[in-house]
Order: C-alpha cells, then sequence, then structure tokens
C-alpha cells in the first residue's frame, strides 16, 4: 500500500511524464534483479523449503490457471472484496454525512464510534464467523466492517470542513438547502470521501483474505491457508503474488479516478 | 415628475438607527456607532474611511450576514432579518467555488434560480464576453489570476441581475491599469440598467469617479461623517475624469475630512 504516498507530491507537467519512464524503467530493472537474485539464491543457499523459487512460483500460478483454481479463487474473494467495499463505504458515506451535518448526533455518538474504532478489526473476525457463518457472507461483513469507518472518518472529516464563506455566497445567491449540499457541501468533500474509497480498496481486500485465512473452503486466502498447512511454500508466494498484483491494479484504476474527480486541484496544465 | 416616479426612486435601502457591538473574550467593541442612511433607488454610493470604521460591518448588516446590535436596515419596505437574498454581494476575497469552472461559476446564480445549465449559457457566455474572459470559460478558478477572478466575480453578480448590488473593494487587490478597465466596464453596466450600487472601497479617486454620493466614515467607534454628492457629469470618464478641476475640489474636500482620522491612527501605529 506504499504507491498512494507519492500521490501528493507536487509534479511539473513536461518532467513528470519524462522522469515517469525512467521511474517505470528503474523499476522493471529492479523487480528484475531481484527475482534473478532469488531465482539464484533458492537451491544453492537458501534451502527452498522456505523461500521457494520465482520458476517454481510461476509454475504453481500456471498450473493454478490451467485447473481453473485461480481464476475460483480469485473471483470469490474479489466477490467478498466488492460487496464489502460497496456496502461499507455506503453506509460510511451516509453516516459520516448525517454525523458531519449535525454537531449534535455527532457529539452524543463520540464515545460509541470511538470504541468501535480503537478495536482491532480483525478481532472481530471470530465473531463476524459466528454471525454470518464461513460463507460468503461474513467475508463481506469483514471488509464492509473495515471499509466503514475508513469511509466514515473521511466524509465525517470532509463535511466538516467545508468553508463557511462558501456556504454564505450561495445563501445569498438565494440557494436552498438542497442547492447547498448540491453547489457546496458534496462537491468540497467530495476529495476527502475519494480519499476514504482510494484508501479503503486495498482494505477491503485485507478483509476479504482475513476472513478467509481464519475460516474458509474458497479464495485467495484459503489456498494461502491451505498452502502453508501443506508445507507448499510456492502456492503460498503464488497466493501472495495475485494479491500483491490485484493491489497495485486497483490502486492504478483508484488513482485515474480521483485525478479526473478532482481536476480543479491542479493548477495550471 | 409624476409621484410614483418620485415613489419608486425613494430610499430603496433604509438604515435606521443602526449600531454594531462586537464581543471578544467579554471586551465589547462598538464597530459602528448608531448611524442613519438613505440610499435611493438608482445610485451609486459609496462607502468610504480608514480600517476599521465599519464599512463591511454596515455591508455585512445590510448583507444579512450579520445582526445589527441595534437599529434596522429596511429594504424596499421589507425589513432585511436573516440572509439578504435580494442583493448580489461582490465579497472582498471572490467566493468562486474551486471546484466549479469559470462558466460553471458565473452559471450558479441562474441554476439556483432553476434554469438549467443550457438555457443559462447563452447568458453566461455573453456576462464572460462583457468582462472580457471567455476564452477562460472552462478553467477552474486556480487557473486564474487575481484580475481573472474578479472579473468572474464581477459576471457571477451581473449574471442574474439583482436590483442592488453591494460590493466591498471590489477592485483593491488588482494593478492600476486592471482597475481602470474595470471601473470603466462597471460604469458601463451600471449606466445602462438602473441599479443600485453600494460600493466600499479605500481609494477616494475611484469613490469620486464612480459615484452619485460618498459617505465618508471615520473611524473607532466608526459613524458617518458627511455625505457628500458628487456631480460631476455623466458618463464619465475613469481616466480623463481625474483631470477635471471639479473632481480636484471634490477630492481636495474629502481628503481634508479624512485627514484628522488618518493622523490619528499614524500615532496610534507610531507608539
Amino acid at each position: 500500500m506504499m504507491t498512494g504516498q507519492a500521490d501528493a507530491l507536487p509534479t511539473n507537467d513536461f518532467n513528470s511524464t519524462r522522469t515517469g519512464f525512467q521511474f517505470l524503467l528503474a523499476q522493471l530493472f529492479m523487480a528484475g534483479a531481484l527475482l534473478s537474485i532469488w531465482e539464484f539464491l533458492s537451491g544453492r543457499w537458501i534451502d527452498p523449503f522456505y523461500i521457494s523459487s520465482p520458476s517454481a512460483v510461476v509454475q504453481k500460478l500456471w498450473q493454478w490457471a490451467v485447473d481453473g483454481t485461480l481464476s475460483m479463487s480469485f473471483l470469490y474473494t474479489f466477490q467478498a472484496m466488492a460487496a464489502g467495499f460497496v456496502i461499507g463505504s455506503i453506509l460510511g458515506f451516509i453516516v459520516g454525512f448525517v454525523l458531519g451535518r449535525s454537531p449534535f448526533l455527532a457529539r452524543l455518538f463520540d464515545p460509541f464510534i470511538t470504541a468501535i474504532y480503537c478495536i482491532p478489526k480483525i478481532a472481530l473476525a471470530p465473531l463476524l464467523i459466528m454471525w454470518f457463518g464461513i460463507g460468503l457472507s461474513s467475508k463481506i461483513a469483514m471488509a464492509a466492517l473495515i471499509v466503514f469507518f475508513l469511509v466514515f472518518l473521511n466524509t465525517f472529516a470532509g463535511v466538516r470542513d467545508v468553508q463557511q464563506h462558501f456556504l454564505t455566497a450561495v445563501r445569498i445567491l438565494g440557494a436552498n438547502k438542497w442547492q447547498e449540499m448540491r453547489f457546496v457541501v458534496l462537491p468540497s468533500a467530495a476529495a476527502w470521501v475519494l480519499t476514504g474509497l482510494k484508501v479503503s480498496v486495498p482494505y477491503a481486500l485485507i478483509g476479504a483474505v482475513v476472513g478467509e485465512l481464519i475460516s474458509s473452503n474458497r479464495g485467495i486466502g484459503f489456498l494461502i491457508g491451505q498452502a502453508s498447512g501443506l508445507f507448499d511454500t510456492a502456492g503460498v508466494f503464488a497466493g501472495l503474488t495475485v494479491l500483491a498484483v490485484t493491489g497495485i491494479t486497483l490502486n492504478a484504476v483508484l488513482k485515474r479516478i480521483e485525478q479526473r474527480a478532482l481536476r480543479w486541484r491542479t493548477s495550471g496544465s | 415628475m409624476d409621484w410614483w416616479l418620485t415613489q419608486l426612486e425613494w430610499r430603496v435601502i433604509d438604515v435606521r438607527g443602526v449600531s454594531k457591538t462586537f464581543s471578544f473574550e467579554n471586551q465589547p467593541t462598538l464597530a459602528l456607532s448608531p448611524t442613519d442612511l438613505k440610499i435611493s433607488t438608482g445610485s451609486f454610493v459609496s462607502l468610504v474611511g480608514p480600517s476599521g470604521c465599519g464599512k463591511t460591518t454596515l455591508l455585512n448588516m445590510i448583507a444579512g450576514l450579520i445582526e445589527p446590535t441595534q437599529g434596522s436596515i429596511v429594504q424596499d419596505d421589507q425589513i432585511v432579518s436573516g440572509i439578504n437574498t435580494r442583493v448580489g454581494y461582490m465579497t472582498q476575497q471572490d467566493n468562486l467555488l474551486p471546484w466549479r469552472t469559470t462558466a460553471e461559476n458565473v452559471a450558479m446564480p441562474l441554476l439556483i434560480q432553476g434554469h438549467s445549465m443550457a438555457s443559462a449559457k447563452h447568458r453566461v457566455t455573453e456576462m464572460l464576453q462583457r468582462v472580457g474572459i471567455e476564452r477562460f470559460a472552462n478553467h477552474f478558478p486556480s487557473q486564474l489570476s487575481g484580475g481573472m477572478r474578479k472579473r468572474a466575480s464581477l459576471a457571477q453578480v451581473l449574471v442574474y441581475d439583482p436590483q442592488t448590488i453591494l460590493m466591498d473593494e471590489p477592485f483593491g487587490a488588482l494593478d492600476a491599469q486592471l482597475k481602470v478597465s474595470m471601473q470603466m466596464q462597471l460604469l458601463s453596466l451600471w449606466e445602462n440598467a438602473g441599479k443600485t450600487i453600494v460600493f466600499v472601497t479605500h481609494d477616494l479617486t475611484e469613490a469620486i469617479l464612480l459615484s452619485d454620493q460618498v459617505v465618508v466614515f471615520s473611524g473607532r467607534p466608526g459613524q458617518i461623517k458627511d455625505i457628500v454628492s458628487i456631480d460631476l457629469p455623466r458618463p464619465r470618464d475613469p481616466i480623463k475624469g481625474q483631470f477635471n478641476t471639479q473632481f480636484q475640489m471634490i477630492y481636495q474636500n474629502l481628503w481634508e475630512m479624512l485627514a484628522p482620522d488618518i493622523a490619528r491612527l499614524a500615532k496610534v501605529e507610531a507608539s
């Protein structure tokens, strides 16, 4: 989840296109070098039992791809993640918006929300499995719970952050409550909400996988758990690879969406 | 003149014994002593005076953003209470929404009145052309210079044609040339439309060249010192107008009125 960090740095258009390509080359080179070292060390210096090897991992992935395990497990995990993300972000947005607009309710609920927020969500996984069973629903609940808090907190902060002088300006123009929302509150909070959504996606994946690791019979998390139980290091690494690639892809897509939605923030061009 | 015409011109904004006290850490400060002022329909009135003389406070009270401590403000026989949607207000800092393009910002008053973006488009384009920023219609405020943002704000306040416009140092931060060009635009728009404009400024030249009346405030606590009628012929020219002898006399007169206040402020600053 490191990739998001560099986004905030100011970049000049001209430089960023040029160095962007150079960075990509350097990154590919580093990845290649790491994989080569890994392949070289495996079997020569370090027992493959612990670190497997890139070629064995690729073989494993190929095997999963051919026998259908990969697509089935991936779809299962992705489903749990996507459903959890949608449910968690909708609820988080609604609650965040309502509490953000009402200082009274915000104050009333503050200690309860803080209390639940402070519990590591993963510690709630056993409870969720008791409630929702070992099927898909408990994974969805896990992902939704984690996403809820991230989106809630960001929406809440975003709605609170709306600048009063903008509200005053549209009120003088005769705006009603709904128009205040539409023209000022929602667009102003959008930056925060989008950040919350962006941060949530990897966490939704974490929620789904943790649920699967604790108790499941399907999904990428289950594959990793199963491979580990069989001392199949290549299988564990293959599962981790799928998760890493999923994470990178989702992040790239989200970055695009965010840039498009928040065009107004970048000056110049 | 017919009686109803005189009725129509009769004091659109009537400030009746209005004062304002601000409290800061239980320390009340009188920002504006009880003030009476009548501003008639279609006139251009400037409020001038030293910093902290209550000009902006009075403007904010006319806009209904703050409540008078005493007295009341009546506009067209209705007391102003709560936000006054019968005025357009161009504040010192522009209020362009950063997430809307220039055209979308200028269109906003029309959208609020219930027009669709499509039906507002023609009028918006016309306004952008009049203030000379039609080429920047699709830029966001962060991509505009200070002068262009001022023009966009002016277009926004003019687009929905409010009968009364309040302006708080609208051209204060502009360079001299841009200022004159904006003043010319404002004069030509005002002279054709018969609007009432209440204009706060620090700039005496600007006040004299634009206004029918200049209301001179003195500071701490703010109060009206005098109201000077400016009888320069219209249409006026913001550039040549300055070299006219009548202008010079009015300027000197106003300056003498303000001088004691400025001397006093200078002493406070120095000590």
